[in-house]
């Protein structure tokens, strides 16, 4: 081997660095790219996904979801693609699932009062709370079970449990539904909510029915109205909507009409009266139906004309209605919101409901259709206590002994029903929530409750699609905190059962599991029971036929003239407002508010996020001296007040304020507490005299300027040059 | 290729690298123009697109403060407009995004090729290149481009929620809708192992996938046969400020009125 000396080593190294520098200088082979950070292999391969189909956390209308978990983690909430009820599409308040999930204000263990009276709080252990909760929940006291609209294995647990204390069990809704439970079982003649068939209707005439938004089951009715609307093969349906404030339902219509409140039913049956009297719809469609409910002489005196003064509807608005509803077949009138909230509520739901008798879409497709029980082992969400019974409590507070889940009517229930006084004065009360709320400041022991991401459970599906549709929940994460569920404490403190799942079931997921082997365990006869379990999780839920519909009463089982006038509280002159509280789509009644995406979600209409507000008509808000943003008291004839800015909107009637239920929260998380004012505390305790449910859209108002202006947080701050053009951005075709 | 085009390619060639306009013949696309149908007629307001893309993208909280200051981030917002007076006023209803635009006014004027346009039509920003002049924003004329005058901040364990497959933005940088640009990418991904072609469907950004009554339809506007060119071909389709020229990847569908007074038919 040559010896390498100091000449050549020269050479060399100069020769390599200039070769080195040719190569490296020479115009590249590929342009080199300007490369997105988004398209970085690390940003699309972190972590495996797993996906669990579980109930939906924030809604009761039954919905599937799928959430996607990344390393124990829940990531994102989808709608379950397989589930029929919403087909993987979800509602505003769905996604929203993950952000309560981690909350960082979840209550996280038990806790004890440690004085009645005091906000002094000691945390104790479960075994601890177990026995506090089974010493004085019972006999000798009355005991009181208070929830939400629980359904399915919890519900029947809960059964056993009352029934084994004698006690009651009351269910709480914000903005109870009973009217239209009630109207539907006089019309039709049954229980579960029927299948309103929209996506195959060509006309749907709701009164105050928000369904897009927040009635029955907004998303299936979404997805219906997609097909209605533009729906392959088929004429576009058209939807007019009747209300006394517009609704996101109602901003969607093609034809919006005002009604003065409580005339719902005047306007159905006059609606009746001319499609009857004009022979529109033959009489062989409606004469049984019509006789079954008075006849032709109970109808007459809702002649348009008759009916337009008071209602507010002109009495041309009334007879192109009945025009366009018997011309346009099949058609659904549906009724809820503000015209079910009455005094007259469930007539006048029946009233609405007995037009789709009287034009024959009752069992037809496109119309309203059964829907088949749920299995007894899986029973339907229950049906909301009316409000009369919640008052009654306040008679005897002393000796009862109250517990409370998944329902805060402490914050929901006007204060004139005393249930504040109520349960300061019972002799135990008990709550158990997710987070703190109004109830639980009153609770002498708090549970923490399971996020419904945290626990099993089961569904059936109330307004099912015509078929029976049970869904399935299961944990997608480990608890966050030292919750349970609210059916495994139920388990763990009912003295005995004879129902033959429940007493070899000592935990929820055994309940759940056991129920739907029994159901559902034979579904593919080649796989074993606990195999078509797992397949069940899978698709979380069973939707296939096989149970018979229940079928519709033959004929109506109610009364024409059984309908009243509504009535009011607070005199016109003194109270000029008419007051309509309505639900909004993010923040719902309350409950949702704690969720800060659900707050920054705007109104649809108003663009106003995170506070209260209260809507009036433009003109009558000049004449009374006030802009945007100027503070008002909402004072109601119980003199109840709640404060908050005007928002001044043109698709509100002159004499009528519309205000958003759900603000007002004074427990509960870093962002509810403090936002906006309560309006359901203000409410008069009127009720819907069929049923003693609250009438909580009958209540009056006077507004009270302040002298202050606060700018509401609204998503109307775009300066857009959009603007700046002549006429709407959005373009519009009439056909 | 036009001019906005020539100078920034001019630009980042002195650098050594090129930007990747649409029309560049040379460059090895693949021919898909991602975009996005909007049907007026279908979008009822309901907001869970809304929610949806902030879940999905990981975007910081609009806390009430924010809103006030009109610092609100919403990738996507639903936009309402009234019309006329009570009785006869109406509400409308219009979900803006980023409108991923082939000519985009937002790109030639970023002094650091923070924002360029992708071979797939999109409209990227790129994050950790973004220095926050913000002249992007000021030149959108749509207003969908968010400036972060703050770190984002979720409580613990608020940030176990955050998808890993998007990026936290930090203060001092826009963001924007990226029509879920981690979700074409998976789904690329995906297709890949599975050896399949990405069929028309496979990609459904978060707002897509929400929308209960299908008012957004997400695909290839280049590919004939998929839905969201055909919609496209529409008579209703109309796009945003037709008149600037910036041809947005987003058309929308007009709102259909039967009963609109004559007028209302000039519309935008």
């Amino acid at each position: 081997m040559p010896r390498l000396d100091r000449r050549h080593f020269i050479i060399g190294v100069v020769g390599a660095v200039g070769g080195g520098l040719v190569v490296g200088c020479a115009k590249p082979d590929r342009k080199s790219r300007v490369q997105s950070f988004v398209l970085a292999p690390e940003q699309s391969l972190q972590g495996q996904n797993v996906w669990f189909a579980t109930a939906s956390a924030h809604v009761d209308w039954g919905e599937s979801v799928v959430v996607r978990t990344v390393d124990g983690r829940a990531k994102k909430v989808e709608g379950n693609p397989e589930f029929p009820i919403n087909q993987g599409k979800t509602h505003v308040r769905s996604q929203a699932g993950v952000q309560s999930l981690y909350h960082p204000d979840r209550l996280k263990w038990p806790m004890r009062r440690r004085s009645r009276g005091s906000d002094d709080f000691e945390q104790i252990g479960w075994l601890s709370a177990l026995d506090i909760l089974a010493e004085n929940f019972g006999p000798p006291r009355d005991s009181i079970l208070i929830t939400g609209r629980i359904g399915g294995t919890t519900a029947r647990i809960a059964s056993w449990l009352m029934n084994s204390l004698g006690g009651r069990h009351l269910v709480y809704e914000p903005l109870e539904t009973t009217a239209l439970r009630e109207s539907i079982r006089k019309v039709f003649g049954v229980e579960q909510t029927p299948h309103f068939d929209i996506g195959n209707a060509h006309y749907v005439l709701s009164f105050g029915a928000d369904f897009l938004g927040t009635w029955v089951s907004p998303v299936q009715y979404s997805m219906a109205y997609s097909r209605f609307r533009h729906g392959a093969g088929r004429e576009r349906g058209l939807l007019t909507q009747i209300e006394p404030r517009m609704s996101m339902t109602g901003s969607n219509a093609d034809r919006w009409v005002y009604i003065n409140p409580g005339h719902e039913g005047a306007v159905a049956l006059s609606i009746a009266h001319v499609i009857v009297r004009e022979g529109l719809v033959g009489e062989d469609v409606w004469g049984a139906a019509l006789e079954a409910v008075g006849g032709r002489d109970a109808l007459a005196r809702y002649a348009p004309e008759a009916v337009a003064g008071a209602s507010g509807v002109s009495a041309e608005d009334i007879k192109t209605m009945a025009h366009e509803f018997a011309s346009h077949q099949p058609g659904i009138a549906i009724a809820g919101g503000p015209a079910l909230a009455q005094t007259n509520g469930s007539d006048a739901g029946a009233a609405v409901l007995l037009l789709n008798r009287i034009v024959g879409s009752v069992g037809e497709a496109g119309g309203v259709l059964p829907n088949p029980g749920p299995p007894r082992a899986v029973p339907l969400p229950m049906g909301p206590t009316p409000y009369s019974e919640f008052a009654a409590l306040a008679g005897s507070a002393s000796s009862q002994s109250i517990f409370v889940y998944d329902a805060d009517p402490a914050y929901g229930l006007p204060e004139a029903a005393g249930f504040k006084r109520t349960l300061t004065e019972a002799g135990f009360v008990v709550s158990m929530s997710t987070f703190m709320n109004e109830t639980s400041s009153y609770a002498d022991l708090i549970l923490p409750s399971t996020h419904p991401f945290e626990e099993w459970g089961d569904f059936a599906v109330d307004a099912a699609d015509g078929r029976q549709v049970v869904g399935y929940q299961q944990p997608v994460v480990t608890p966050q905190t030292d919750g349970r569920s609210f059916g495994d404490v139920l388990l763990a403190i009912t003295p005995e059962f004879t129902d033959d799942v429940l007493v070899s079931s000592e935990t929820m997921h055994e309940a759940v599991r056991l129920t739907a082997i029994n159901l559902f365990g034979d579904l593919d006869p080649t796989i074993s029971p606990d195999e078509n379990w797992i397949e069940l999780l899978r698709r979380g839920g069973y939707w296939e036929g096989g149970a018979q519909p229940d079928q519709f009463s033959s004929s109506p089982a109610w009364s024409i003239d059984s309908l009243q006038a509504p009535s009011f509280s607070g005199d016109a002159p003194q109270f000029p407002f008419q007051l309509v509280p309505f639900e909004t789509v993010s923040v719902g009644a309350g409950a949702e508010a704690v969720n800060p995406w659900l707050q920054a979600a705007p109104d649809p209409l108003t663009t106003v996020t995170w506070t209260t507000w209260v809507e009036i008509n433009p003109h009558t808000a000049e004449k009374l001296g006030l802009k945007r943003g100027d503070l008002v008291d909402v004072i109601a004839p119980t003199g109840e007040k709640i404060r908050a800015g005007i928002y001044d909107s043109p698709v509100v009637p002159p004499d009528v304020i519309g205000v958003p239920v759900g603000g007002g929260r004074e427990q509960g998380g870093r962002w509810d507490v403090g936002q906006g004012a309560n309006v359901l505390s203000i409410l008069s305790p009127q009720v819907d005299s069929a049923t003693g449910a609250l009438a909580w859209a009958a209540t009056r108002a006077r507004l009270q300027k302040v002298g202050k202006n606060r700018e509401l947080p609204t998503f109307e701050f775009f300066d857009d040059p959009r603007n700046d053009e002549k006429g709407a951005p959005v373009k519009v075709t009439s056909e | 290729m036009n001019s906005q085009h020539e100078m920034a390619a001019r630009a980042a060639q002195k650098f050594g690298a090129a930007t990747i306009p649409s029309d560049d013949p040379d460059l090895d696309q693949e021919g898909r123009r991602w975009g996005m149908v909007v049907d007026a007629d279908l979008c009822t307001g309901c907001q869970a697109c809304v929610v949806a893309c902030q879940s999905e993208n990981n975007l910081a909280l609009n806390e009430e403060q924010r809103v006030l200051e009109g610092r609100a981030k919403a990738w996507i917002r639903i936009e309402r407009y009234w019309e006329g007076e009570f009785p006869n006023a109406k509400a409308r209803y219009l979900p803006v995004m980023c409108q991923h635009c082939g000519n985009a006014p937002c790109e030639p004027v970023c002094p650091v090729w923070a924002t360029y346009r992708n071979p797939e039509g999109l409209n990227v920003q790129v994050y950790n290149r973004c220095i926050g002049t913000r002249f992007c924003a000021n030149g959108c004329p749509y207003s969908v481009r968010y400036f972060n005058w703050w770190n984002p901040e979720w409580p613990d364990p608020m940030n176990d929620m955050l998808n890993p497959d998007v990026t936290v933005r930090t203060k001092g940088i826009i963001e924007k809708c990226t029509f879920c640009v981690q979700r074409i990418q998976r789904a690329k991904r995906d297709a890949v192992q599975q050896g399949v072609e990405l069929a028309d469907g496979d990609v459904s950004p978060a707002c897509v996938q929400s929308c209960p009554t299908n008012a957004l339809v997400f695909g290839d506007l280049n590919d004939e046969n998929s839905k969201v060119s055909q919609l496209a071909e529409s008579e209703r389709s109309f796009t945003l400020l037709e008149n600037f020229g910036t041809d947005p990847s987003v058309v929308y569908l007009s709102k259909v009125d039967p009963f609109a007074e004559p007028h209302e038919e000039e519309g935008h």
